[in-house]
């Protein structure tokens, strides 16, 4: 492994419960400080990640709460690498749109508030038929203090 | 599918150059840098967040005209830029060398000479670019190195 390879995978398999949110984001925030994000990034990337998930739950598995959901992160110095699987069907990201930001009530903005945080917020198929949500943030501090 | 074009030879040095100060007074009036550069550009931006992004966009259209570049990409100096590379690559073909982002660079390199070798195999036209190419602007130079 090379100096930037402590880019070990770090997986974490939950069912499709809010209840399993807190195990998510306690989950994130660490990974997003061993990335080398201060507090409030850290903040953002776990709020981006909740979004994500909810996002999951909501719309791959439309509201049910006993399937699964894959997390794999790597989160060497300087990067946050996030990929939440799960094994419902492909959701075309346009079904996830956002409602306009200037409708105020709370909720639905999930896809916003990802794409406001991340460098990188990708929707893909995988190997289950399901959908792969890919977050990625670089924090150049957290390289240069590697 | 499109068709697979050769790495673009004619990119110099100057040409990323230009463009990616053209990019930065976009920026500067609120336009997004990653909308006004080519692909050719923004998979050589000197950030490897731009990298990234431009990684995934063409992965998302079906770009296999950048393959030669990912290929490339997949010994970038940022290890998120190689991660987003090997997994762009196996999404736009179908193929997969085992690539891991992670591991020494020999070893990414082994991955790199056989990705060309695949890529030119289905691609005639294409050749097999000479090793390791001049790093382009902004983009740590990789250290010289013998791969057999």
């Amino acid at each position: 492994m090379s100096d930037d390879a402590a880019g070990e995978d770090v997986r974490l398999a939950i069912t499709s419960h809010p209840k399993y949110l807190p195990m998510v984001r306690s989950l994130v925030e660490h990974g997003a400080a061993l990335a080398g994000f201060g507090e409030e990034e850290r903040h953002r990337i776990v709020l981006a990640v909740t979004e994500g998930v909810t996002n999951v739950i909501r719309h791959g598995y439309q509201g049910r709460t006993d399937q699964r959901i894959d997390l794999l992160l790597r989160s060497p110095p300087g990067l946050f690498h996030l990929e939440i699987a799960d094994y419902g069907h492909y959701v075309d990201p346009s079904a996830m749109r956002s409602r306009p930001l200037d409708e105020i009530r709370p909720g639905g903005l999930g896809v916003h508030l990802m794409k406001a945080t991340m460098d990188v917020v990708d929707y893909s198929r995988n190997g289950h038929g399901g959908t792969t949500l890919t977050l990625v943030k670089h924090c150049l501090a957290g390289k240069e203090s590697s | 599918v499109q068709r697979a074009t050769a790495f673009p030879a004619g990119l110099t040095a100057a040409a990323v150059a230009l463009a990616l100060a053209a990019s930065s007074s976009l920026a500067a009036c609120g336009e997004s840098s990653r909308r006004a550069l080519a692909p050719e550009i923004a998979l050589r931006h000197p950030s490897p967040s731009e990298r990234t992004q431009a990684i995934y966009a063409a992965a998302r259209r079906g770009d296999l005209a950048q393959v030669p570049i990912l290929i490339e990409r997949l010994d970038d100096d940022d290890p998120g830029v190689r991660l987003a590379a090997g997994q762009a690559l196996t999404r736009l073909t179908g193929h997969d060398t085992g690539y891991l982002a992670f591991e020494e660079r020999p070893e990414r390199r082994r991955h790199v000479l056989a990705w060309r070798r695949w890529w030119a195999e289905r691609n005639p036209t294409v050749g097999v670019s000479p090793p390791f190419a001049p790093t382009p602007p902004g983009v740590a130079a990789p250290a010289p190195e013998v791969v057999r």
